[in-house]
């Protein structure tokens, strides 16, 4: 909700904690879950009141939502926000409980070549989807397997680029890297940024809809969650393209429209299908293990870290973390709808918080985080160094969820490799011989060919 | 930062990552290999990363972005520099003076940085110190680091 505390960040300060108190794998899934697609209705709150989206996948919100607002009906604009939220959230999960087994049945047959190449066409896909270059993008990704590969080598036992320190012997923990990476990044940028304009903030007013408004909404809702979840299921695709597609497909369905001058539905659309999409980014993630944003590429990270491996066979290991996880989004969804339509003038003030109060928090929870995670000041240190080397990036421009993605597919992608070479002989034939590694090699061909389509939709939106 | 003109800020990027890929490649070069002698080795996989880095890195400076750095305002590098001072100096007195001492002289600067004033920065770095104190040490049972005197 807070412009530039999105969801990663919100995971990245709480995983310590979590980590350090050991609390069930099932439990923190549902944890960071919540944060996440809790998340893409809170940031709808800055940018129809604030004309700020927290996230760019709440960017298209702004454009409907704060017109809105400055006609007097920014409560109208949050309330349609919270209902199309709660039908895209709600009806996707019925989605996810009903592919998820189907893709894993197919991806049960998948052995060291074919996770190799799976785990390729995550990076490709995330670095596609990536705002900018593609090869600032790739650096970025290998700049992460750079890091994942220090410490003790799982296959061998042998230590690598640990110039002799102890601390580097277990290797950099992910969480270390994201804390660093996003959130203490995130500082120094804001050290340079002036606190946003609160003057722009609308005031709140009623939230009631008329009935004629919701059933008039009730199609595009259903609509944009359909095409949502498609869109959230794609590695790398999540809820800022799905939000673009939805709006500009509705834009065109819809005749006549006010689209862009403060159209309610223009706000259901966008918010309905990111709420969808990022319940469909699970199935990736759950089934493939493969991350579609930076938020779940943490949250994959930290499956790992609990010792749980997602991939085809999670729903027979770990069903607990699936179908615990399913129960939590519809009962979070349910509880996302009652609170916010109540609580949405405090959620509101909570954007004037001073940041002379909300930085230094945040400060304090990366650093006791980073130290609470093996109790050493190295560790805060390691965020120091992340965190300026991430402000660099983002400076000049280099994504970071394909670093991450690095980081912590970097250990299974190295073991997966050499497993197959060792099986082959040598010969890198075996990753193009079976149909499943020729499938995922065209998928990523056409992984690389959809950013240059959706830019074409973006810009028609614009025009 | 001065500008370095259109493209110059990638290739600048790039020779950096050029830079570190060719020393990361070396350093693999000193991995104890061991009794291991296969086709893939750990090793290996480190001159693979280092390879393909290399070959974007001379991508990167072959065929730069548009992208320019920003001009970076010495102003707010005074601002960031304390942060960056005081993290250091967190970590390095906290074995000393244990979490309470040290977070709350941190939470000062940080708070003075983002535009508190004196007092404003001294009640807000006590009141939240304290309560991440009462929050993980005493109903969390985790150890923020306890100092010289209490060890």
């Amino acid at each position: 909700m807070l412009p530039g505390i999105g969801p990663v960040n919100a995971i990245a300060v709480l995983f310590p904690i979590v980590y350090t108190l050991e609390v069930p794998a099932a439990t923190v899934m549902i944890l960071f879950a919540g944060i996440y697609y809790g998340s893409q209705y809170g940031n709808s709150i800055s940018s129809i009141l604030l004309n700020v989206p927290g996230t760019s996948a709440a960017a298209v919100t702004t454009i409907d939502g704060y017109a809105m607002a400055k006609q007097g009906l920014g409560g109208k604009a949050l309330a349609m926000s919270a209902i199309a939220s709660f039908i895209g959230g709600t009806i996707s999960i019925f989605f996810l409980a009903l592919f998820a087994p189907k893709l894993a049945e197919l991806a049960i047959n998948f052995g060291p070549a074919e996770y190799t190449v799976l785990m390729v066409f995550a990076f490709i896909a995330l670095s596609s989807f990536s705002q900018g270059s593609l090869l600032k993008a790739i650096i970025s990704a290998f700049l992460g397997l750079a890091i994942a590969a220090i410490g003790i080598d799982s296959t061998t036992g042998v230590s690598r680029l640990t110039f002799g320190m102890m601390e580097l012997y277990d290797g950099i923990d992910f969480i270390v890297v994201v804390i660093g990476f996003f959130a203490v990044s995130e500082i120094l940028i804001m050290l340079g940024q002036k606190e946003s304009d609160q003057s722009k903030m609308q005031p709140l007013t009623s939230l009631w809809i008329t009935f004629k408004e919701m059933t008039g909404s009730l199609a595009t809702s259903l609509r944009s969650c359909v095409s949502g979840f498609l869109i959230g299921v794609l590695p790398g695709a999540g809820g800022t393209i799905a939000s673009f597609i939805a709006y500009a497909t509705e834009k065109k369905l819809l005749r006549p429209n006010q689209f862009g001058s403060g159209d309610i539905r223009g706000v259901a659309a966008p918010e309905s299908a990111n709420n969808s999409a990022s319940v469909g980014s699970f199935i990736p993630l759950l089934i493939l293990g493969v991350p579609g944003s930076e938020t779940t590429a943490v949250m994959l990270g930290g499956l790992i870290s609990f010792g749980i491996k997602p991939g085809p066979l999670l729903l027979e290991t770990s069903p607990d973390v699936f179908w615990g996880l399913a129960a939590s989004m519809f009962i979070g969804n349910l509880f996302l709808i009652i609170l916010n339509l109540p609580l949405v003038g405090l959620f509101a003030k909570i954007l004037q918080t001073p940041r002379w109060i909300l930085m230094p928090l945040i400060t304090m929870l990366c650093v006791v985080g980073a130290y609470t995670i093996n109790g050493s000041e190295f560790d805060v240190l390691l965020i120091l160094i992340f965190g300026l080397i991430g402000y660099f990036l983002r400076r000049a421009d280099f994504p970071l969820a394909p670093l991450i993605l690095g980081v912590v597919l970097g250990d299974l992608i190295e073991t997966n490799f050499r497993r197959a070479m060792i099986y082959s002989g040598g010969d890198v034939i075996i990753f193009f011989e079976s149909n499943i590694c020729l499938t995922l090699w065209i998928l990523a061909a056409v992984s690389l060919l959809a950013p240059t389509l959706i830019n074409s939709i973006q810009k028609k939106i614009h025009s | 930062m001065k500008s370095w003109g259109e493209g110059g800020a990638d290739r600048l990027s790039a020779l950096i990552i050029l830079g570190f890929s060719l020393a990361y490649g070396y350093a693999g070069k000193f991995i104890q290999v061991g009794f291991y002698n296969g086709d893939i080795g750990p090793h290996h996989w480190i001159y693979m990363v280092a390879s393909v880095m290399v070959l974007l890195g001379f991508g990167l400076v072959l065929r730069p972005t548009q992208h320019e750095f920003e001009t970076e305002v010495w102003e707010d590098w005074r601002k960031r520099l304390p942060l960056v001072g005081v993290i250091i100096i967190y970590s390095v007195f906290l074995p000393y003076t244990g979490f309470l001492g040290a977070m709350i002289a941190m939470m000062i600067v940080v708070a003075k940085l983002f535009g508190a004033n004196w007092k404003q920065a001294i009640l807000c770095s006590v009141i939240l110190s304290l309560l991440c104190l009462l929050l993980f040490d005493h109903l969390l049972g985790i150890s923020l680091g306890r100092g010289l005197w209490l060890k």
